[in-house]
């Protein structure tokens, strides 16, 4: 099934970069404009929200250092959330030499998420905010980015490591698991 | 209670229902296929929330800020620009690498040629080294110029003659053979002599020549 939108979205990116490539600094702007929003919904939806523009800048600065690197196998968006995912993974693994994360139990995922009450309005959207808290990492990973991104399945197998089969089955467990949390709640 | 609808492929493409990236006819489908199946209504309404709540969650990023931080085209790697990243690696930094590991190869080679150039021409002014070179040294008249030979006399002790004699003959290195008198090198040749007989410092090889004896074998056994 063609995906008539992504593609015209690849077309635009392709386009805006090449004109940064030849010193245009405007095509850059564009570019964080189009991702740099969807970039924090992929990181808070995982769980990260300690020094989120930072986060976010990183990835951006790590892209375009790198943007040679780019093949275009996969679309911008999905090349700029693996970079985001690396450096989340990277910040992790530092904290946890430090000793400064605590891994998240059930009741303390649910406490993180209760301080975004204040943020969201609908009830229902509370309960799934909890419910998608309650995830397995991967899980939480593979349903924010069909979920909340809308992405294939074949691109989230491609960011995340995995095959296309496997993030099918975990998109369908996470949303059984939702749907039990909220029936139970 | 919610239930999944056992239209899996219908299931799977909620998410780009929701995010209508599906083409028009599909869209059409989906939709009138929603509209039909409380379960699947049920499950966009749950996508949409969770988009909902996680967009609601985000707070707004500050775009100003990330652009001011960018690199510059030129800065980018593998145009020989500023590096940012450590993890990052082009085709630029391989070259720098290894334009630098000619440059020290070449220093490499010109510091060995020139340390050997220096250690010839040091051996060359030392004496004109050579097996030939070896050499009793004339005891009286020798031009100042050879003055500085005299530092690098080696005095030979003859073993058992040195007690005998009162002679102070001395081995030096410098000259050649065409420089010296028949007397001078009759006394080397006698010189020479002396040194045959005296022992070596190395233990000898004492080996028993095996010698078949009678009734079979050898002395060996």
């Amino acid at each position: 099934m063609d995906v008539p939108n992504r593609q015209d979205d690849a077309a635009v990116d392709a386009a805006l970069i090449e004109r940064w490539k030849r010193g245009d600094q405007r095509a850059a702007a564009e570019i964080v404009k189009r991702h740099a929003d969807a970039l924090a919904r992929f990181a808070v939806s995982t769980g990260e929200r300690d020094e989120l523009d930072e986060l976010v800048q990183d990835t951006f600065v790590r892209a375009f250092n790198s943007i040679d690197s780019f093949r275009a196998e996969s679309s911008f968006r999905t090349w700029l959330f693996t970079i985001l995912r690396h450096l989340v993974l990277d910040r992790k693994r530092a904290e946890r030499r430090r000793g400064n994360r605590v891994e998240l139990e059930e009741d303390h995922a649910v406490q993180e998420y209760n301080a975004l009450d204040a943020l969201v309005a609908d009830e229902t959207a509370q309960r799934v905010t909890s419910a998608m808290a309650r995830l397995s990492p991967l899980q939480k990973e593979v349903f924010a980015l069909r979920v909340t991104e809308g992405l294939a399945y074949g691109e989230i197998a491609k960011l995340v490591g995995s095959t296309e089969g496997a993030c099918r089955v975990h998109y369908h467990n996470a949303m059984r698991s939702v749907k039990e949390f909220l029936d139970d709640a | 209670m919610m239930h999944d609808c056992p239209d899996a492929m219908m299931r799977d493409l909620l998410p780009d229902f929701v995010h209508e990236t599906l083409p028009a006819r599909d869209h059409e489908r989906v939709a009138a296929h929603v509209a039909s199946c409380t379960d699947c209504a049920a499950e966009v309404a749950l996508i949409r929330s969770a988009l909902a709540s996680v967009v609601a969650g985000t707070p707004k990023m500050d775009v100003a800020r990330i652009i001011a931080s960018l690199p510059s085209p030129s800065d980018r790697v593998g145009t020989g620009g500023v590096r940012l990243s450590s993890s990052a690696s082009g085709a630029g930094g391989g070259m720098r690498f290894s334009r630098w590991r000619i440059a020290a190869m070449i220093s490499v080679v010109a510091l060995g040629g020139l340390s050997v150039a220096v250690l010839r021409g040091t051996f060359d002014t030392a004496g004109g080294g050579g097996p030939e070179s070896v050499a009793a040294a004339p005891r009286s008249g020798r031009p100042a110029a050879d003055a500085s030979r005299e530092a690098h006399k080696v005095p030979v002790t003859r073993g058992r003659e040195a007690g005998a004699a009162n002679r102070e003959d001395e081995l030096v290195f410098g000259g050649g053979l065409s420089d010296l008198s028949d007397d001078q090198l009759k006394l080397l040749l006698q010189d020479l002599d002396a040194l045959d007989v005296s022992p070596s410092a190395e233990p000898e090889n004492h080996v028993t020549p095996i010698v078949p004896v009678r009734g079979g074998g050898n002395n060996a056994q």
